[in-house]
């Protein structure tokens, strides 16, 4: 866990920095406002600073190590949070979701459902091709038809 | 008296009330299901509520929240598998029950208690929302953004096991919450020339992919690793052998088994109404107190009857306490409360000291579908134990991949653009992360609702002290929150938590 912790703060430490040399000053136009209470910039601004602080001396936190450790604290960063595997299933499933968002854009609803469905119980090891067929599709046609006529909001 | 009669009305229609039944049996249903819980179906039913009118939407919300809160003991008794954690101090005592040929008796015991603890919540939330939410009224924005900053650190601090990355999570949700139009000038802030950032993230994109769809990722990396250990077994609830005595709880049980109802629903209420607490040590201090109370705690752990109840009273009666701060000042008490207040928000009702002035009625009426809830869970939790067991066998492989779709079908009702249902994408994706290296998501998705309420009521103060920042020493309430701010955070940051406030150990 410390060396996720310290990574995991290098990230935010950069993202925030990223942010306030980059985004905000890019994205926020400072305008002339109001003579009084906050500019557009403020709180973005100080949610930066503040998360970018706190992760920064979270970071020398964990570099340095903790002074007193007791067997709970070893235990806890012993633990390995996230592995290859772990990492290989979001990259998979990551992968998978953006696919199908895109065929939902491209395609609608009724033609993005069943690939997703399907691939999901794929995923799971369903190896019953019936099975497979028969959720994908009554469950799409189901969902569309809830929308459609009982919601009254079409589904695309 | 007439706001609380139109809104009793209101909740006591026939349309409603089949509402709040479907919506018990909808949380029963999903709650019992290992790895779904309560927020999760709140969070895909929102947008299904977007034609009805607020108090039939809130009220289905609702119904869910109940239900899937005696839900998770369904699972916990029969499989030793929590449904939600809230329910693994029911796992103590219940699955021993389930072993001895008991299972039914466990279930009901766990029913019983989760109505008399869920229905004492009820009623002090009635009793409470209104004053409080009076004495809300008094306090300025000085005050408020004194107890907005306190609530937010508190919430960091108790939530997850480090209160720096908790804090670093909230920042980033207040963070998230500044895209889009600037309140004051309309200045657009970091929308990238997108016209749906415009209106900022859409919350329920992010409770959906964040709640929802990351959930059943986590689940379905999960079931795919435990179909490589084996499958777990479970206790048959209705084996035709059992005893009738061994299939219900007798008049001299609940008497006997009353007082732990009522310390449990008392501990309960108090802990759900401290913002970031839960349920989840609400059940384990119920289960506690009930050992400590007991002539035989020898028999905890073994299938004591008082076990189960005191877990149980508990933890749901933190499902009506949750409402007290969400309601009256507008500061979500847990996760379930931040999603049941964005969809206050959909509907067109800001939680906080106003909303019962302005929506008196719609608010009464929430409390009348709370209590009939409660009566809905009774009558269905009993007559459909048997279905909640079989629901239990029920191959995942089937339900969760449906869910997905609900959650891209969810989503894109919301703005009704793949827009947000790419942003849902994307906040599952964080979310996952999140989770594995130990960044709350209640404080990051707390503190997005939050956001604009706190820049809000800074922006006010900064205009109120503008002449003389000192005038804030006199607004000694202003003051005692930001002392106990500090305090927060130098007794649960860096001293040693107390007891209550750490992770607890199944």
């Amino acid at each position: 866990m410390r060396t996720v912790d310290i990574v995991s703060s290098a990230v935010v430490v950069l993202f925030g920095m990223v942010l306030m040399a980059v985004i905000i000053p890019g994205w926020v136009p400072v305008e002339e406002g109001p003579e009084f209470g906050l500019s557009a910039t403020t709180m973005p601004i100080v949610a930066s600073v503040t998360f970018t602080t706190l992760a920064a001396a979270f970071f020398f936190h964990r570099l340095r190590g903790r002074g007193e450790q007791t067997e709970a604290d070893e235990q806890y960063d012993r633990t390995q949070p996230i592995e290859r595997k772990n990492w290989l299933f979001l990259l998979r499933g990551g992968i998978f979701l953006i696919a199908m968002t895109a065929l939902f854009n491209w395609a609608g609803f009724l033609l993005a459902g069943p690939p997703t469905v399907a691939g999901f119980m794929l995923m799971m090891e369903e190896k019953r091709p019936w099975h497979v067929a028969v959720t994908a599709f009554g469950a799409t046609a189901a969902i569309w038809l809830f929308f459609w006529q009982f919601l009254k909001f079409p589904l695309p | 008296m007439d706001v609380v009669l139109s809104g009793l009305a209101t909740a006591l229609t026939f349309a409603n009330l089949a509402l709040v039944a479907f919506g018990v049996f909808v949380g029963i249903v999903v709650g019992a299901i290992p790895g779904l819980n309560g927020p999760m179906a709140i969070a895909i039913a929102i947008p299904l509520t977007f034609t009805l009118s607020p108090v039939a939407a809130i009220s289905f919300l609702v119904g869910i929240n109940k239900g899937a809160n005696f839900g998770g003991a369904i699972s916990a008794i029969l499989m030793n598998v929590p449904g939600a954690a809230e329910a693994i101090a029911t796992t103590f005592d219940g699955y021993p029950l389930a072993r001895k040929g008991k299972p039914l008796k466990a279930l009901k015991m766990a029913l019983y208690a989760s109505v008399v603890g869920d229905s004492f919540s009820d009623l002090v939330l009635i009793l409470v929302a209104a004053p409080f939410a009076l004495l809300a009224l008094t306090m300025g924005p000085a005050e408020l953004t004194a107890l907005m900053l306190f609530a937010l650190t508190f919430i960091a601090a108790v939530v997850g096991k480090s209160m720096m990355k908790g804090l670093v999570a909230g920042s980033l949700g207040i963070f998230a919450s500044t895209i889009g139009l600037d309140p004051e000038a309309s200045t657009p802030r970091m929308t990238f020339d997108v016209l749906d950032l415009e209106e900022g993230i859409p919350l329920l994109a992010m409770v959906i992919g964040m709640l929802a769809l990351s959930e059943i990722m986590i689940q379905i990396e999960a079931h795919v690793r435990a179909r490589a250990t084996g499958e777990r077994a479970g206790v048959d609830a209705f084996n035709k052998s059992t005893p009738h005595e061994d299939r219900i709880v007798t008049g001299a049980e609940f008497k006997a088994s009353f007082r732990t109802m009522m310390r449990s629903a008392v501990i309960g209420t108090v802990i759900g109404a401290i913002p970031g607490l839960g349920s989840t040590p609400a059940g384990f201090l119920g289960y506690g107190a009930a050992k400590r109370a007991s002539k035989h705690p020898e028999e905890f752990g073994k299938g004591a009857l008082d076990g189960v109840a005191g877990a149980e009273a508990a933890n749901s009666a933190t499902v009506g306490a949750n409402l007290i701060p969400t309601l009256a000042l507008g500061i979500p008490g847990n996760i379930s409360a931040a999603i049941l207040i964005s969809a206050l928000i959909i509907h067109g009702l800001t939680p906080g000291p106003l909303i019962f002035e302005q929506h008196g009625a719609v608010l009464y009426g929430l409390f009348g579908a709370m209590l009939v809830a409660n009566l809905f869970n009774l009558v269905i939790g009993q007559a459909g134990l048997r279905l909640f067991a079989w629901v239990l066998s029920l191959p995942n492989q089937y339900i969760h991949p449906v869910i997905v779709l609900l959650c891209f079908s969810g989503a894109y009702l919301i703005t009704q653009s793949m827009f947000a249902v790419g942003l849902m994408v994307g906040f599952a994706i964080l979310d996952y992360l999140m989770r594995k290296f130990d960044y709350s998501i209640v404080a990051f998705i707390i503190a997005f609702i939050l956001g604009p309420l706190f820049e809000d009521v800074l922006r006010q103060t900064l205009v109120l002290f503008e002449d003389n920042p000192m005038t804030l020493f006199d607004r000694p309430i202003a003051i005692g929150l930001i002392v106990l701010t500090a305090y927060s955070i130098w007794r649960l940051g860096f001293g040693h938590k107390p007891a209550i406030f750490k992770e607890p150990e199944a």
